[in-house]
């Protein structure tokens, strides 16, 4: 429903600096190609077609958790790694900042650390902790200049058996997490059932993220 | 976090509750700390969750809902019926020279003028500024391009902001969140305020009643809009 909770949510426990979106909700035709936006969103909620027959949906953007993914395969030093559960992760101690993996992205969604970043407020919020991973250091409360930054699927989260934040925070249900792995959980379940679809699939990156598709787009009319 | 909050949370709860103080806090008024943090004390609320006219009991004359209020008899206004509206209708002379309907409706990123400068809010909608959402037909009509500043004005005052093309409005109805500020620090709107064009024309009606506060009609009103040069 386009209420940017999990944005905010995301933002929040990972303590993004402003102007930073892990995570973002653009607005698209139901079912329609994803355009994939670079800014925060320059004019949200703008339906499309013509008044009296309009459509809009919302579509919630931040990493796909590419199996193929573009940026891992560009990075020249092994940074941006993939676990074998299928997240793929930026190890913060190999980063040299080069930045291909944000030009090799196709969906807009890494960030890069120019600066030291603005923080509000001005005190650590959300895990205020370094995670590591195999080793690797993947989260630092403050991430160092000269970085590259993206969505972790909160590793910190998922690693003791809990739900990213954005699908716990949404009020209405609309993310969903598991294992696609596992044919019986819900999430391949409802791929399953209602036939969902990746993210400029045409890419061949095979994301891990799937999109069901909106069943009943409203049409208004007089 | 330190420098802001010097105390522990055990304390604010303490301080915030006032517990086992003579003016503590009805829901923990005879309750001590240890109580309220070990085992399962009963707080002082009521036993079953509120909702409203759970009683039946509802401040009308016949204490019953009333689709018939005889008291509006004056106003003619016993039963809900269409009114025209003060203002913003075809048949008022005024919509020769102010031929669109003004709204100033919600955004769901503030409540009323509350949260609109949060800087992580005003990142997602638009940057914290207002805009008025056009529908593309009366733009042009007015060679208006979408993101142009345009004034909007009546007789009673003007606001400037930039266009929004949207085709998710009606052609003759334009629409500036409210809720915006126009203080000292946060300027939301480039040159006045939606609440400078609306008309504070209260229903006399609504004075009567019991426990309402009588307010204006903001969706009734005219305006006009042009394009203003840079
Ligand atoms: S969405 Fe972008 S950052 Fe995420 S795995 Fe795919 S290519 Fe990498
Ligand atoms: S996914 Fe949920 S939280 Fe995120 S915008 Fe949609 S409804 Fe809101």
């Amino acid at each position: 429903m386009g209420c940017w909770t999990c944005a905010v949510g995301c933002k929040a426990i990972n303590d993004e600096p402003l102007g930073y979106w892990w995570n973002r909700i653009l607005t698209t035709e139901p079912n329609g190609s994803a355009q994939v936006a670079t800014s925060a969103s320059p004019a949200i909620d703008v339906p499309h077609g013509v008044f009296p027959n309009l459509e809009l949906a919302y579509l919630p953007v931040a990493c796909q958790h590419c199996n193929n993914a573009p940026c891992q395969k560009v990075c020249p030093v092994g940074a941006t790694f993939r676990r074998e559960d299928g997240v793929i992760l930026i190890d913060y101690e190999r980063c040299i900042g080069c930045r291909y993996c944000l030009a090799a992205c196709p969906y807009g969604v890494r960030i890069f650390n120019w600066g030291p970043g603005e923080r509000v407020p001005d005190f650590i919020i959300g895990y205020g902790e370094d995670y590591r991973t195999e080793g690797r250091l993947v989260f630092e409360p403050v991430r160092p200049m000269g970085v590259m930054e993206k969505c972790t699927l909160c590793v910190e989260r998922i690693d003791v058996g809990e739900e990213p934040f954005c699908v716990a925070v949404c009020p209405v249900g609309a993310r969903v997490f598991g294992d696609l792995n596992d044919p019986q959980s819900e999430v391949s379940t409802l791929i399953n059932e209602e036939g969902a679809s990746q993210l400029l699939a045409q890419l061949g990156t095979d994301p891990n993220i799937y999109y069901l598709p909106v069943r009943h787009p409203d049409k208004v009319s007089e | 976090m330190g420098s802001y909050f010097n105390q522990t949370p055990d304390e604010y709860i303490r301080m915030i509750l006032r517990i086992g103080q003579k003016d503590a806090d009805p829901t923990v008024k005879g309750l001590t700390f240890a109580q309220l943090t070990h085992g399962a004390p009963h707080l002082n609320m009521p036993t079953i969750p509120y909702v409203p006219f759970f009683d039946k009991k509802f401040p009308t004359k016949s204490g019953k809902i009333e689709f018939y209020v005889e008291m509006l008899v004056p106003y003619h206004q016993e039963i809900c019926d269409y009114q025209e509206p003060i203002e913003a209708t075809a048949s008022n002379p005024l919509f020769k020279k102010y031929p669109l309907i003004f709204l100033s409706t919600h955004t769901r990123f503030r409540t009323h003028s509350q949260y609109t400068h949060l800087p992580w809010l005003e990142e997602i909608n638009n940057s914290g500024q207002g805009f008025l959402e056009i529908n593309p037909k009366d733009a042009h009509d007015r060679g208006i391009q979408d993101g142009d500043v345009v004034k909007i004005f009546n007789d009673r005052g003007i606001l400037k902001v930039r266009a929004r093309f949207t085709e998710g409005i009606k052609p003759g109805i334009v629409n500036c969140y409210q809720g915006g500020w126009d203080t000292v620090r946060v300027h939301q709107y480039i040159e006045g305020h939606p609440n400078n064009l609306t008309h504070q024309i209260a229903n006399p009606a609504q004075s009567i009643i019991p426990n309402f506060r009588s307010n204006a009609a903001y969706y009734d009103c005219l305006v006009q809009v042009q394009r203003e040069d840079g």
